[in-house]
């Protein structure tokens, strides 16, 4: 489903939201006014909490990079003995040749072997085989189909 | 003249990685937490959640500044992390309400509601003030999703141009009008 936008739509809708909110706002002005002050006022803190705090956080900062300094030399040995370790095991493995796993047909090869023998001149080894199958395919052809009679006797036999 | 809807950009304050070393980093952090610490504080509505999720934030954008194209500003950068940030720790607050509704986990804990604010700072009856106002606003916000309401923070709290909101939470401009519209229309609603 495709959205269609009507720019001129969305403007005014804009419009209407920012003149409710102009209008709420006119309304709460007071609360509005003061709240900045309240904000401040709510947070006052000393000099020394801010100093504090700024402390606290390079503490942290400090003991993180430190932590990740430590880390990374074990991690890179890990990384490392786990290479050598999947390393290890490739060269260990006996090799598996892959098997075609693509399912062949004999007497469809055999068939399609003997049709090429018959289009080119094959080899005399072969002729005899293209002869034959020349000979089936014909025998085949719907014209030369032989007709089966029924044997009427046979139906009552049992 | 600016509305309360103006969608304009000022110019993009563009960084590359390459550019942010170490101490350009801390020089963002200073200039951007107290921002990415409100933003989150004002959708969690709790104060060490809202602590441990900006240190969280910062540690991110550190470890993948590589990934930092310039594209954005750094601001809209970090509050993108920021608001995935608060987003899976919705998630999360979700799931330990559910174990422990099951009893997989300390029940002794609260339950999924957010968490009352703890003791006020001596000092800060202007803010325990200020909090009361917003636990207002966070109830008749309350019924609205978790997007909707950071789109409500972003632009009455922070001031953040639809556009600038649009990139933070990755979304078409239209898109944030009708969210921001059913906000203030729930807030209208709900403070008559």
């Amino acid at each position: 489903m495709q959205i269609i936008r009507h720019p001129q739509k969305d403007r005014e809708q804009e419009q209407s939201t920012e003149r409710a909110i102009e209008k709420d706002a006119l309304e709460l002005q007071q609360t509005l006014a003061a709240l900045p002050g309240w904000g401040l006022a709510a947070t006052e803190h000393g000099d020394e909490f801010w100093h504090n705090q700024r402390t606290t956080v390079w503490a942290r900062i400090s003991a993180a990079e430190n932590r990740s300094a430590r880390r990374a030399p074990v991690l890179a040995w890990t990384l490392a003995a786990a290479l050598i370790a999947v390393s290890g095991w490739l060269l260990e493995r006996p090799v598996v040749v892959p098997q075609n796993e693509a399912y062949a047909d004999p007497d469809h090869e055999m068939l399609m072997e003997v049709e090429r023998m018959v289009q080119i001149d094959g080899p005399l080894a072969l002729e005899p085989a293209a002869l034959l199958a020349q000979e089936m395919v014909q025998d085949l052809s719907p014209a030369e189909y032989p007709v089966r009679k029924k044997e009427p006797g046979h139906e009552h036999e049992n | 003249m600016d509305t309360i809807l103006t969608t304009a950009l000022s110019a993009p304050v563009t960084e590359k990685a390459e550019e942010i070393s170490a101490e350009r980093f801390d020089q963002i952090m200073r200039q951007h937490q107290r921002r990415v610490y409100r933003v989150i504080f004002l959708l969690v509505r709790d104060r060490d959640a809202a602590d441990t999720l900006t240190q969280e934030c910062f540690l991110r954008a550190y470890l993948s500044r590589g990934s930092f194209r310039g594209e954005c500003r750094v601001e809209t950068w970090l509050l993108r992390i920021a608001l995935n940030l608060v987003r899976d720790h919705g998630k999360s607050r979700r799931t330990s309400f559910w174990k422990k509704l099951v009893g997989l986990e300390d029940k002794e804990e609260e339950s999924g509601a957010p968490r009352q604010f703890p003791a006020p700072e001596p000092s800060a009856e202007r803010a325990l003030l200020a909090r009361e106002e917003l636990e207002a606003v966070w109830d008749a916000l309350s019924s609205l999703s978790p997007q909707q309401r950071a789109i409500f923070f972003l632009r009455y709290e922070e001031e953040m141009p639809l556009a600038q909101i649009a990139g933070v939470l990755d979304l078409k401009i239209g898109s944030v009008k009708s969210q921001l519209a059913r906000a203030t229309a729930k807030l209208r609603e709900m403070r008559k």
